[in-house]
Formats: C-alpha cells, structure tokens, sequence
C-alpha cells in the first residue's frame, strides 16, 4: 500500500463520516471526495438548506473537521441529468 | 423613494461609524441598505449577529428583499443587507442612489500615513527615472504608472504590458484603457511562458518561470529604450505571502517600491481612489494560470475555458471577487461569500451552471466558503487553511 493509497483510504473514510454528519443536520446528500476537497451533490432541499448563511457555516465546520480544506456543492444541470448517478447514490472516490 | 447604498468592508464597529454618517446625512438617505461585503475570514459569520444585536431602527436581511419588506413595513428607517446581496444586485433591486463609502478602510489607513508614503514614493520616482513599469492593469500596476506618469512626465515613465494567453483579455483592457485616460505611454509585448515546460507543467513554483519569461523580454527592451530602471507593483501584502515570482524580479534586478515603502493593498486602493483611477474598487486579478492545481498542465486551451467562463460569469453581474478554479471536468466557482445565498437560488444557480458549462466544463460546483485568496495553495498544502 503506497502513502497515497493510505491518505485516500483516510479521505474515503472522512468523506462517509461528513455524509453522516451532514445527514444528521438534515443535509442529505451523495458526496464525492477529490482530495481536500468534499463535492456535495445534494438532493434538492438540501440545496435550499445551504442558502442559509448558518447551514453553509455549519457544514464548513463540520468538514473541517472532517479533514477537508474546501466543500462544493455540484450545481445540478439538465444537460448532465442523464449521465448522472441518482442522487441519493453515494458516490465516494478519491 | 430613495436608497442610499453604502458599501462597508471592514469590521461592525467600523460600520458604526458609517451609519453615524448615514443619520446626519439628509432626508431623503433615511432607507439605507448596507451592503457588507467583507470577503476574508470566518468574521463574516459573526458579523450578522453583532448588527442584530445593536439593531434599533433598522433591520437587517440577507437579500435586497428584506429592504424592500423592510421598507414596506415602514417600521424602521433603515435596512442593513449583510449578506446574499452585491451592491450591483442592491442597487438593481432597491436603490437608486449609490454612493460608495470606504469609510471603514479610511479609519484602517492613516491619512498621515498615506500621504507620507506618496510623497515617499513620489521622491523615490524622481531619484530613479525614467521608470518602465511591468504593467498588467491591476490595482498596483495601475496605481504604479498612472503615479510614475504624474511625477515623471510622458517622457518619464513607460508602461510595458505582457501578452500571453495566460493574461485575461478583459484585464487587458482594462490597462489600455487606464492607459490611455491618464496618457500613460504603453509597450505591448507577446510573453510565451506556455512554451516552457517548466512552466507548462504547473509546479509550485511556476510564477518564477512566468516572471523570468517576462522580464527577460521586458527589461531589455526598457533599457535598450532608455528606461535603467523596472519597477513592478508588488506591494508590501504581497511580501507576506507565497511569490515565487519576486524571485525572478530580485533576478532582473526589477524594482518594487511599492513594498519597498511600506504600501499595503489597502494604501494603494485608496491612493488610487484619489486619482481618480478606475482600478481601486477592482478584485484582485491573478494570471489565469492561478486557477489550475499545481500538477496540472497548463495548456492554452484551459486557460481560454477558464477566461471563457469567468467572463461569461461577470456578464451575469458578478462584479466582486471571482475564480473559476479548475478541476479536470469539474469548474469549483469561488464567489465574494456575500453572492453564495444568491446564486444558490434555483433561478440563479441554473443560469450560472449553464454559463459556465457553455466554457466547455462537464461540471459546476459552486464552493460553499466562497473565494480566498491563493485558495488552491490551501488546496494541495502549499499553505495553510
């Protein structure tokens, strides 16, 4: 197992646990972990709860203490909606 | 009915001292929207509960909505928008006057200190001229040549320009056009740092590689004109920070007495306002390069999908702090934190994917703490979070 195989085991684990603990907010949502990066792709409500200053706080902070720099949220599009998983899939690679 | 809208980018108290000015101000100022745009650090946050706290006559909302129920209610007589609402959406939506007040970086600079610093400056272009500045049309390049211009003459100062695909078209402009209204000589010159490997393969240190690229085309063609001494508009903030490039200057024996004299970017933001000169209100504007993660090639066909979308973003009326960041497939859009309510409505947010998959992006993400600076460098551990 080389070092990067480690940290993306670790990234793959903290990118579960941030669904978790974003699913307990009430924030459900596939999410894909590219490095320090979370991509959250989010079911429609979730895309409205982070409209909210202090949902957007709470999920920085959550990933943060995940072990993630940054957190996107991927914006849906009509031209992707035929290739892209359902998105109540969870989608983890690094 | 009339708004007044003021744009305050510094900390609660300072804004304070905004509305003290806003309550003496005449009748017709008495619907206020703020627009809080303050774009670094997690005070943002902070800042919504502080005007809570202090609210009596006003009210505060996220959007230019709530001055308009604000006002409708007629139960205050002002609005303080302090998040989801840029001042152009602000002054779309609701006001009809605007005047920009700085008021809280005013306090942060000392006057006595500013005018210190540009005389310093001043002196130090007479004791060096003529001056070539390298000059890109951002806010310290701008400040640098329309100031060389107005102390030296049009013999004194020539500004040199540094074309290549990695340098924004609409930055471009902007320099020409800064150019010309304060009738500041330009040289354009074509750079071709894509065509070095070293630089094309985007290591951490890649701006070194840009910088040498231009100066080793620059300063010959100043000096070979009579210009003995290069100045750029590296500024004292720029000291603090990770700049490979400042290596290549040190190099070329380029000048940079913005930072040698202790101008910061907010000395030179007013400064500029000053002269009257367009760019002191401009995000800072990084070469286009600066949004590919170190590791990532730098090719002209990413580069012109990045500008094809940022500019295609701008026409939308994003006018702050703006970075499409690039990731493969995936556009991570870094927006002014005071935009991220707005664009995450479902009307907006559909407009802005669309615009930035027509760049030829198969993805948009939209990230949720909104721009920084050197944001990538944080991304792959160049520096901290």
């Amino acid at each position: 197992m080389t070092p990067n195989d480690v940290r993306g085991d670790r990234s793959a684990r903290n990118g579960v646990a941030l669904a978790a603990a974003l699913a307990m907010r009430g924030i459900e949502c596939a999410l894909e972990v590219r490095g320090a990066l979370a991509l959250l792709l989010p079911k429609p409500e979730g895309v409205a709860a982070l409209q909210v200053d202090e949902n957007r706080r709470a999920v920085l902070a959550l990933a943060k203490e995940h072990g993630f720099t940054h957190v996107a949220i991927e914006l849906p599009s009509e031209r992707r909606r035929s290739s892209t998983p359902p998105p109540d899939a969870p989608v983890l690679r690094d | 009915m009339t708004f007044l809208l003021l744009r305050a980018r510094a900390a609660w108290p300072q804004c304070g001292h905004i509305e003290a000015n806003v309550t003496t101000g005449p009748p017709q100022w008495a619907h206020t929207a703020i627009d809080d745009t303050r774009s670094e650090g997690e005070g943002d946050w902070n800042r919504g509960s502080s005007i809570r706290g202090e609210s009596r006559e006003r009210r505060r909302g996220d959007h230019y909505s709530n001055s308009r129920s604000a006002v409708e209610r007629r139960g205050c007589n002002s609005t303080v928008v302090n998040n989801g609402s840029s001042s152009d959406c602000l002054r779309a939506g609701t006001a009809d006057s605007l005047l920009t007040a700085m008021a809280p970086d005013l306090d942060a600079v000392s006057k006595v200190d500013l005018a210190a610093k540009t005389r310093a400056l001043a002196a130090w272009l007479r004791a060096n001229a003529p001056v070539a500045i390298g000059y890109s049309g951002g806010v310290d390049s701008a400040y640098l040549a329309v100031t060389a211009r107005q102390t030296l003459g049009a013999d004194g100062a020539l500004a040199i320009i540094g074309r290549s695909a990695s340098y924004p078209a609409e930055q471009w402009q902007t320099a020409r056009d800064v150019a010309q209204r304060f009738d500041v000589a330009v040289l354009e010159l074509d750079t071709a740092e894509l065509d070095d490997p070293r630089y094309a393969a985007n290591p951490s240190n890649r701006c070194y590689y840009c910088k040498t690229e231009l100066w080793s085309r620059l300063v010959p063609v100043a000096r070979a004109r009579g210009f003995a001494t290069v100045i750029d508009g590296t500024n004292a903030d720029d000291l603090r920070d990770y700049r490979p490039g400042a290596q290549a200057a040190r190099e070329h024996r380029v000048a940079s007495p913005l930072a040698e004299l202790g101008f910061t970017k907010l000395h030179i933001r007013h400064a500029s306002r000053a002269l009257g000169i367009p760019t002191w209100e401009q995000p800072s504007s990084p070469c286009l390069s600066s949004r590919l993660p170190y590791g990532t090639e730098v090719t002209r066909g990413r580069l012109r999908q990045i500008e094809l979308a940022e500019a295609a973003l701008r026409r939308l009326g994003i006018a702050g702090d703006l970075r499409v960041r690039f990731h493969d497939d995936l556009a991570r859009v870094e927006l002014a934190p005071a935009e991220l309510s707005t664009w995450l409505a479902p009307e907006r947010m559909a407009v802005l994917t669309e615009a930035v998959l027509e760049a030829g992006f198969a993805r948009v993400a939209l990230d949720l703490r909104g721009f920084r600076s050197g944001s990538l460098n944080v991304l792959h551990g160049v520096s901290a979070a």
